[in-house]
C-alpha cells in the first residue's frame, strides 16, 4: 500500500497506531469484541512485542511488569475483562508504575455481543485511577500518547474507556511516525515501598494515590483536551466520548463541555462552564456517572431523567426523549420482520455434538464461545450461561445443592479456549471437592468466536508463530481426572454413547469433542450431502442438526421438503445420519463443481498494516 | 441529494446477512468518499452476526458532520443486499430517501415453521428493485453481490469514479480485485439509464483466464438487464 498521511482506521487500528508512535514496547490483551482488533493490529509492528495472553488479568499482569521494568505497555481487553483483571487493577494503582502502563477498556452499550452491557467507567473511580475517554478515531490515537506522558507523570496505570461504536467506526486519522529506534526498557529500579504491597506499605501508598487524585484533578482543569465550546448560552451540555459526536449533531448550536479526562473530574472547568450557560444536560451512554458527581457538586443538570441507561444513544434517540422528557427505548428495525439468528456454521462439530446432547435430557451449564449458540433453536441444549469459565463451577455447585438425584444429569460444556482461560481452576475445584459431574470440553484449537487467534491450546503467537500447544490430555490427568476419552463428533451415534457413558460414570468425567474449526483447516470437499426427495415425507422430524444448508423448499400442495445449499454444504454427513427415513445420501463431487466451490472460498482479509 | 452532497452529510446505511459482504461494501463507500475529500465517519455491527445473522453498517460523508451512527429517519440512501433485512431497516430512511434493494428473499429463522409475510411496507414508492443475485449468479461470481451492489448505489452519490476506482484498488487484495472490479462496474451500468454497448469480447487479446470469462458473460448480460423498478 501507498504511503500516506491521512487513513481511515477504527478506533482500535487508531489506539494500535498511537501506541506504536508513542514507543510502546509490550502489548498485551485477550480477545473480545469490541477491541480484539488493537492486539491485532500491535502485531504487524516490527517494534512493538504483541502477545495474546492467557486471560486478562494475565494480560494485565505481563503488561504491569514490563512497566515496572521501566517499558511503556499497553493492555487491551473487553469490559468483563477488566473483571477478571480487576484484582491486578487495583492493587497495581497502588504500586504505581515505571514505564508509562496504558489499559484499554472496550465497552459495549446495546450488548451487541456480550453477556452484560456495564459501564466500565465505574472502575475509574473504584479503583482511583485516571480515566480519558476518545470521540473518534483521531482522539484514540492522541489520547493514547496523552495517556503515556500522563501514566509518566503521575506514577499510575492510565485507563482508557472505549465503546463498541469507537472500537468499530472508521473516521480519517492523520498519523504520525514510527519511533526513531526499537523502544526499549529503561531497567527496574527496586523500591521496596512501592513495590512491594505488605500491609504497612499500601496504607502509605493510600495517601499516595489520594494526593495523586487531587493533583491530577486540577491537571484536568488545565488540559487543553478538556474544553469549553461556546455558542448558544441557554442550552449547555457537559458530555465525552461518542456521546459528544451525538450531542453536536443532536444540539448543533448548544454550548458544551467535552470531558475528555472523565476521572477525576475538572471541578474547576465544571463550575467556570455552568457559571457561564444557562440550564445544563448531561448527555452520557449507560449510567449517570457524570451527572451524580456534577450533581454532588451542588449543580443543577438534567440527565438520567431524560435520557435513556439502557442501551447506545443515536442523535434522534436523544432529541426524542428530550422533546418527551422520557427516555426513549432503544431504536430497532420493523419489528415485523423476525430476527436473524447468529447460526452454527454448516459442518461445524457443534452440529452433531449438539444434536447428540439434545438427545440426553440433561441440564446443561454453558460458557462463552461459538458453542454458546447451542443454547438457540434448534436445540435448546443450554441451561445457563454467565460468564467465562463458569460451566463446569455452576454445574459443581448444581450437583451439590441437588444431591444424589443430580447424578447424570449434569454437564457442563466449555471449548478449550475458553478452558484454558479459566476453566483450569474449576476443575481443580471439581476434582478438590469430590464432584461427579461431567464436563464435555469441545476442542477447536483456535479462539473460533474472536475470528481463529491463537492460544495456548494450539501453540500459535500473535505474530502467528507455532509454538508447543498444551497436551489438554496430560493437563486433565494431572489434576486427577481419571476418565477421559475423547468423541469424535461427525459419528453422531459414537458421541451419544460416549457421553451416556460419561454421565454413568460413578466419579467426575471428561469427554473432549475433537476436531479442528473449518476456517482454521478447511477441508477438502469430497462428498456433499445429496436428496433422495421423494422418500421425504416428514420435514422437521428428523431436522434436529439445524445446519444452514439444509433450507426448506415448497414441494406444492401444501407440503414443506429439504432442499441442500451445495454452495454451503460440505458434506460432514450429520444430516444423513440423522433422517429418520434414509432420504439423504452423501454423494461425491464432480471435479466442476469443486473448481468452483475452491473459487468460492473467501479469502481471508489480509490484517491492515500501516 | 446529489446537489446537496457536499454541504449537508450523506448518511448510507448499508444492511444484508452475515457472509454478503456488507462491512466490505462500507468500507470501500466510506474509503471512495475520503479520498474525495470529504470527512468520513463509517461504524458497524457484526459481533455476533458472523454466519447468516444481521450486517449493517452506516457510512457518512460530508464537510462538516460528529456521529458516526443516525437513528431513525435519518438514513439518505439504503441499500439493502437481501429483501426482508432492508424492510427491516427502512424506519431508519428518511421520507425524502431512497432506498436501493437486491431482489432476494431470504427468510428469517428458517428453522421455524413460522412463515414471516412481507409487510405492506415492501410497496414502499422510496424502493428500487435490482436484480442482483440474478446478475452475479449469472456472471458465476454471486460472492461479488455486495460490489455489484455497491456500483448500483455509486450512480446515486456523487463521488467520481477515480474515486471509487482508487478505493477499489486500495480496498481488495489483489486475488479478488479483477472480478469484484468488474461487478462493480456491472452495477453502475446496471444502474444508468442508457444501454452499455457490449463492445468486442475480450478473448482476442487476452489469455482465456476466469475473470475475462467472466467479463464477457457480463457485458453479455447487463446490455440487456433491466433498469432498477419499483415493481415487487
Amino acid at each position: 500500500m501507498k504511503s500516506r498521511s491521512r487513513l481511515l482506521l477504527s478506533g482500535n487500528q487508531a489506539v494500535a497506531r498511537g501506541a506504536m508512535e508513542s514507543g510502546v514496547s509490550i502489548a498485551t490483551s485477550y480477545p473480545g469484541t469490541p477491541c480484539t482488533e488493537i492486539l491485532e493490529s500491535l502485531s504487524t509492528y516490527g517494534t512493538v512485542q504483541a502477545m495474546w495472553s492467557t486471560n486478562e488479568k494475565v494480560a494485565y499482569e505481563v503488561a504491569l511488569g514490563a512497566a515496572f521494568a521501566g517499558a511503556r505497555s499497553l493492555v487491551a481487553m473487553k469490559h468483563v475483562g477488566l473483571n477478571v483483571a480487576a484484582d491486578p487493577l487495583f492493587s497495581s494503582v497502588y504500586t504505581g508504575i515505571n514505564g508509562g502502563l496504558v489499559v484499554v477498556v472496550g465497552d459495549d452499550p446495546s450488548a451487541h455481543s456480550s453477556q452484560n452491557e456495564q459501564d466500565s467507567r465505574h472502575y475509574a473511580r473504584a479503583a482511583k485511577l485516571p480515566m480519558l475517554e476518545p470521540s473518534d478515531s483521531q482522539e484514540a490515537k492522541d489520547f493514547v500518547a496523552h495517556a503515556f506522558d500522563l501514566s509518566e507523570q503521575f506514577d499510575t496505570p492510565v485507563l482508557l474507556r472505549l465503546t463498541t461504536r469507537l472500537c468499530h467506526s472508521k473516521t480519517v486519522v492523520e498519523i504520525g511516525s514510527p519511533p526513531a529506534e526499537k523502544p526499549k526498557a529503561t531497567g527496574f529500579v527496586p523500591d521496596f515501598d512501592k513495590f512491594v504491597l505488605l500491609p504497612r506499605q499500601a496504607i502509605l501508598r493510600h495517601t499516595v494515590i489520594e494526593n495523586r487524585l487531587e493533583a491530577m484533578a486540577e491537571y484536568g482543569d488545565r488540559s487543553p483536551l478538556n474544553r469549553i465550546e461556546l455558542r448558544d448560552r441557554e442550552l449547555g451540555i457537559i458530555t465525552s466520548g461518542v456521546p459528544y459526536c451525538y450531542a453536536r449533531e443532536a444540539f448543533p448550536d448548544a454550548s458544551v463541555l467535552k470531558l475528555a479526562q472523565t476521572f477525576p473530574l475538572p471541578v474547576e472547568l465544571i463550575r467556570e462552564f455552568a457559571s457561564k450557560v444557562k440550564r445544563i444536560l448531561v448527555i452520557e451512554e449507560l449510567d449517570p456517572f457524570l451527572e451524580e458527581q456534577i450533581r454532588a457538586l451542588g449543580i443543577e443538570v438534567d440527565g438520567k431523567n431524560w435520557l435513556p441507561r439502557v442501551g447506545e444513544l443515536t442523535p434522534e434517540r436523544i432529541l426524542h426523549s428530550v422533546q418527551k422528557k422520557a427516555p426513549q427505548p432503544q431504536e430497532k428495525g420493523d419489528m415485523a420482520i423476525a430476527g436473524r439468528v447468529p447460526r452454527i456454521c454448516a459442518g461445524c462439530q457443534y452440529l452433531g455434538v449438539y444434536t447428540a446432547i439434545a438427545r440426553l435430557g440433561v441440564r446443561v451449564a454453558g460458557d462463552i464461545g461459538c458453542y454458546t449458540l447451542g443454547a438457540l433453536e434448534p436445540w435448546n441444549a443450554i441451561d445457563s450461561v454467565v460468564c467465562m469459565g463458569a460451566s463446569i463451577s455452576t454445574a459443581l455447585g448444581m450437583e451439590k445443592a441437588l444431591g444424589e438425584e443430580a447424578h447424570g444429569k449434569i454437564l457442563a460444556i466449555i471449548g478449550d479456549g475458553t478452558l484454558l482461560h479459566s476453566g483450569i481452576a474449576p476443575l481443580i475445584d471439581l476434582v478438590h471437592n469430590g464432584g461427579r459431574c461431567t464436563v464435555l470440553i469441545m476442542d477447536n484449537s483456535t479462539t473460533a468466536m474472536t475470528g481463529l487467534q491463537g492460544h495456548a491450546g494450539n501453540g500459535k503467537t500473535a505474530q502467528g508463530e507455532t509454538g508447543r500447544g498444551i497436551n489438554i490430555e496430560k493437563l486433565l490427568e494431572a489434576i486427577g481426572l481419571t476418565w477421559v476419552k475423547v468423541a469424535n463428533p461427525y459419528d453422531l451415534e459414537a458421541t451419544e454413547a460416549l457421553l451416556r457413558e460419561a454421565l454413568a460414570y460413578p466419579g467426575p468425567s471428561v469427554v473432549i469433542s475433537r476436531a479442528p474449526c473449518l476456517f482454521l483447516k478447511p477441508k477438502k470437499l469430497v462428498q456433499q450431502a445429496h436428496l433422495k426427495t421423494e422418500a421425504c415425507t416428514s420435514w422437521g422430524e428428523c431436522f434436529k442438526d439445524g445446519c444452514v444448508a439444509m433450507e426448506r423448499q415448497d414441494l406444492g400442495e401444501g407440503k414443506i421438503g429439504p432442499k441442500i445449499n451445495l454452495d454451503l454444504c460440505v458434506g460432514c454427513t450429520l444430516c444423513v445420519q440423522t433422517c429418520p427415513e434414509d432420504a439423504l445420501a452423501p454423494q461425491a463431487v464432480t471435479p466442476e463443481l469443486l473448481e468452483i466451490r475452491e473459487w468460492k472460498i473467501p479469502q481471508p482479509n489480509s490484517p491492515l498494516r500501516l | 441529494m446529489e446537489d446537496t452532497a457536499t454541504k449537508l452529510p450523506v448518511t448510507a446505511l448499508i444492511v444484508g446477512m452475515g457472509g454478503q459482504g456488507v462491512v466490505l461494501a462500507g468500507d470501500t463507500l466510506a474509503e471512495a468518499a475520503m479520498l474525495s475529500g470529504l470527512n468520513v465517519k463509517k461504524s458497524e455491527i457484526h459481533g455476533l452476526s458472523r454466519r447468516f445473522g444481521s450486517v449493517s453498517c452506516q457510512v457518512r460523508f460530508g464537510e462538516e458532520l460528529y456521529s458516526p451512527l443516525r437513528g431513525h429517519g435519518a438514513v439518505n440512501v439504503l441499500l439493502a443486499m437481501e429483501g426482508y433485512e432492508g424492510i427491516k431497516h427502512l424506519p431508519f430512511l428518511h421520507s425524502d430517501g431512497i432506498a436501493l434493494f437486491n431482489r432476494l428473499w431470504s427468510k428469517p429463522g428458517a428453522l421455524t415453521p413460522a412463515e414471516v409475510t412481507a409487510p405492506a411496507a415492501v410497496r414502499d414508492q422510496r424502493i428500487g428493485w435490482t436484480e442482483g443475485t440474478v446478475l452475479t449468479h449469472q456472471a458465476e461470481c454471486p460472492r461479488s453481490l455486495n460490489f455489484f451492489m455497491l456500483g448500483v448505489l455509486s450512480t446515486r452519490l456523487t463521488i467520481d469514479a477515480g474515486a471509487w476506482h482508487e478505493a477499489l484498488e486500495n480496498i481488495l487484495s489483489a486475488a479478488s480485485r479483477e472480478v469484484n472490479t468488474e461487478m462493480f462496474a456491472a452495477g453502475r451500468r446496471s444502474a444508468m439509464p442508457i444501454h452499455v454497448r457490449t463492445p468486442a469480447g475480450p478473448f482476442s487479446t487476452r489469455a482465456p483466464n476466469r475473470a475475462s470469462h467472466i467479463r464477457f458473460r457480463l457485458e453479455e448480460s447487463t446490455s440487456e438487464s433491466a433498469p432498477i423498478t419499483n415493481e415487487v
